[in-house]
C-alpha cells in the first residue's frame, strides 16, 4: 500500500476564492452567508445563501464559457490552484496515471433550471443547445480532466453532502493500490438556482432568516438552530504517491491517511448514530489511529436540529470520555452548506487548520443545548494548537457516511 | 446585411475571430468550429433570421462559405417564424 500525500489545495468558495483568503476570514469568525438576490427571492422562505464572489466570465472566453455551467466553472478554478499549488507540470508527468474523482450532489443545476424555465415558463422550445453536456453530472470532471489531458481514471461521486468526501477517499485508495501517481480530488456544487432553492425550503430543512442579521442565520450545535443555509463553491486536493512526491520535491500539506465509509439503511433522511459512529471507527482503523489520536475534528455540523444532536452522540461513542476534550468545529456556520463540495471543503479546512495550528470555530453558538455538549471551538477561533491528526466528517441523505483523516507530514 | 456580414458579426462576437479571417475560404477546423460549435452556430442562425432549420441533418460543411450558402438556400426554401 502506498501512501498518500496531499501536495496541493485549491477553493473557490464562499469567504475566499484561494486558500490564505478562506483561511484569514475562517480564522476572524467572518460569514460568507447573505440575503440572496435573485428575482423569486421573496417566495422563498428561506432566501438566504453562501455565495461565492467568481465571475467566469473574467477567466473563460465566450465560447467556452457558455459550455459550462456554474458547478464547472468553480471546478475548473479550484483545480487550477490546486495543480498551480503542488507545482505540477502534467508535461513530465504519465499522464495515463493521472485522474480525477469529483463528488457533486446536484451537477449543473443552473442549466436544468435555465432550461426548464425556458421549456415550462416561457412554452418555448429553444433550450440551448449545450444543456446536455453542461447540465450532465460528470460535466466538471470531464472538464477537468480534459484541460490537462489526464488519461487516467475521470470519476464523479454522487453521494449527496458526502459526494467529495466519498471522491477525495476513493482517490486515495487508487493512489494507494498503485493505480495511480496523482489524483485530482474534490467537489464542487453550484445550488443556489430558485428551483433547487425552492425544492430545500419544501424539506423544511433551510434555517430560517436571522431578523437581525442573516449572516447569523446557520447557528450548528446552538440550541436556537432551525436549520442549514446553501452554499456554493469547489474545494480540490492534489493527491499524491508518497514516493512520487518526495521525488519531484512536492511540498507536502498533509497525508492523507485514513477513510471511512458506511452507510445507514434505515431513513432516506434521518442519520444515525451507529452509522456515523462505525464510519469515524472505519477511517480511524484505516489510518492506525487510536481515537485519542485525533486532534481536531472538522464536523458534519449541518445546523438541523436532528444532525447535530445524532453527530454529537456519534463522537462521544467512538471517542469515549475524550470527547469532552476534543475540539470540534462546523465551519458550515460561516461558509454554509455546500452538499456535495462541503467534504472537499471541510477537509481541506481540517488540513490548514493542522498546517497553520489555528483552529476554526463555530460561530453563532448562541444558547447552551444540553444534547450537545462538546468542545464546539464557539465563537473565536483558537490560535497555537499543535494537531498531529485531524478528522473530517461528511454525512449525507441516503446514508453514505464518509470520514477522512490527515496527519501532519513526516 | 448579407449572410456573410451577419455570420461574421455572430462569430467575431462569440469565438474572438477577426473579420479579416472570416473569408468566405476559410476553413471551419482551421476557424476553431468544430460540430459542436456549429451546432451552436445553426442555433444562433435560426435565431438571428427567424428561421427553423429542417429536420434533417446540416450537411457536411467545409468553409464558411459553405455555410453562407447553406443559409442562403434555406432562407430562400424555409419560410419566416410566424410570431
Amino acid at each position: 500500500m502506498h501512501r498518500v500525500a496531499v501536495t496541493g489545495l485549491g477553493v473557490v468558495a464562499p469567504l475566499g476564492d484561494n486558500v490564505e483568503t478562506l483561511c484569514e476570514n475562517l480564522s476572524a469568525g467572518r460569514s460568507g452567508i447573505g440575503l440572496l438576490e435573485l428575482p423569486e427571492a421573496q417566495r422563498l422562505r428561506s432566501p438566504i445563501g453562501a455565495r461565492v464572489n467568481f465571475d467566469g466570465a473574467s477567466r473563460f472566453p465566450p465560447a467556452q464559457l457558455r459550455m459550462l455551467d456554474r458547478v464547472s466553472v468553480l471546478a475548473l478554478a479550484a483545480s487550477d490552484q490546486a495543480i498551480a499549488d503542488a507545482g505540477l507540470d502534467f508535461t513530465v508527468e504519465r499522464r495515463d496515471r493521472c485522474g480525477v474523482c469529483v463528488g457533486t450532489s446536484l451537477g449543473g443545476a443552473t442549466t436544468t433550471d435555465t432550461g426548464y424555465q425556458t421549456a415550462y415558463a416561457q412554452r418555448s422550445d429553444r433550450i440551448q443547445p449545450f444543456s446536455v453536456l453542461a447540465a450532465m453530472s460528470n460535466a466538471p470532471a470531464s472538464w477537468i480532466g480534459m484541460q490537462h489531458g489526464l488519461a487516467g481514471p475521470n470519476l464523479t461521486y454522487s453521494t449527496a453532502c458526502s459526494s467529495s468526501a466519498v471522491a477525495i477517499g476513493e482517490a486515495a485508495r487508487r493512489i494507494q493500490s498503485g493505480e495511480a501517481d496523482i489524483m485530482l480530488a474534490g467537489g464542487a456544487e453550484a445550488p443556489l438556482t430558485f428551483g433547487v432553492l425552492l425544492g430545500w425550503d419544501a424539506l423544511r430543512v433551510l434555517a430560517v432568516v436571522d431578523p437581525v442579521d442573516p449572516s447569523r442565520s446557520c447557528r450548528p450545535f446552538s440550541a436556537n438552530r432551525t436549520g442549514l443555509v446553501l452554499g456554493e463553491g469547489a474545494a480540490f486536493l492534489v493527491l499524491e504517491q508518497w514516493e512520487h512526491a518526495e521525488a519531484r520535491g512536492a511540498p507536502v500539506h498533509a497525508e492523507l491517511s485514513g477513510y471511512g465509509l458506511t452507510t445507514d439503511v434505515a431513513h432516506i433522511t434521518r442519520p444515525s448514530v451507529q452509522g456515523q459512529a462505525a464510519a469515524m471507527r472505519a477511517a480511524l482503523q484505516t489510518a492506525a489511529l487510536e481515537p485519542n489520536q485525533i486532534d481536531y475534528v472538522n464536523a458534519h455540523g449541518t445546523g438541523t436540529p436532528q444532525n447535530d444532536a445524532v453527530e454529537t452522540a456519534a463522537l462521544k461513542e467512538v471517542f469515549g470520555p475524550r470527547a469532552y476534550a476534543l475540539p470540534v468545529s462546523s465551519t458550515k456556520s460561516m461558509h454554509g452548506h455546500l452538499l456535495g463540495a462541503a467534504g472537499a471543503l471541510e477537509f481541506l479546512i481540517a488540513i490548514c487548520a493542522m498546517e497553520r495550528s489555528v483552529l476554526p470555530p463555530t460561530m453563532h453558538r448562541d444558547v447552551i443545548d444540553p444534547e450537545c455538549d462538546l468542545d464546539y471551538v464557539t465563537d473565536k477561533a483558537r490560535p497555537g494548537v499543535a494537531l498531529a491528526a485531524v478528522m473530517s466528517n461528511s454525512f449525507a441523505f441516503g446514508g453514505t457516511n464518509a470520514v477522512l483523516i490527515a496527519q501532519r507530514a513526516n | 446585411m448579407n449572410t456573410l456580414e451577419i455570420l461574421r458579426d455572430l462569430l467575431v462576437k462569440d469565438r474572438s475571430l477577426t473579420r479579416e479571417q472570416l473569408i468566405p475560404e476559410a476553413e471551419l477546423t482551421t476557424l476553431g468550429i468544430d460540430s459542436l460549435a456549429l451546432i451552436e452556430l445553426m442555433f444562433q442562425v435560426e435565431d438571428q433570421f427567424g428561421i427553423v432549420l429542417p429536420d434533417d441533418k446540416v450537411p457536411v460543411l467545409k468553409t464558411l462559405g459553405d455555410v453562407v450558402t447553406y443559409v442562403d438556400q434555406l432562407l430562400m426554401a424555409v419560410p419566416a417564424k410566424q410570431d
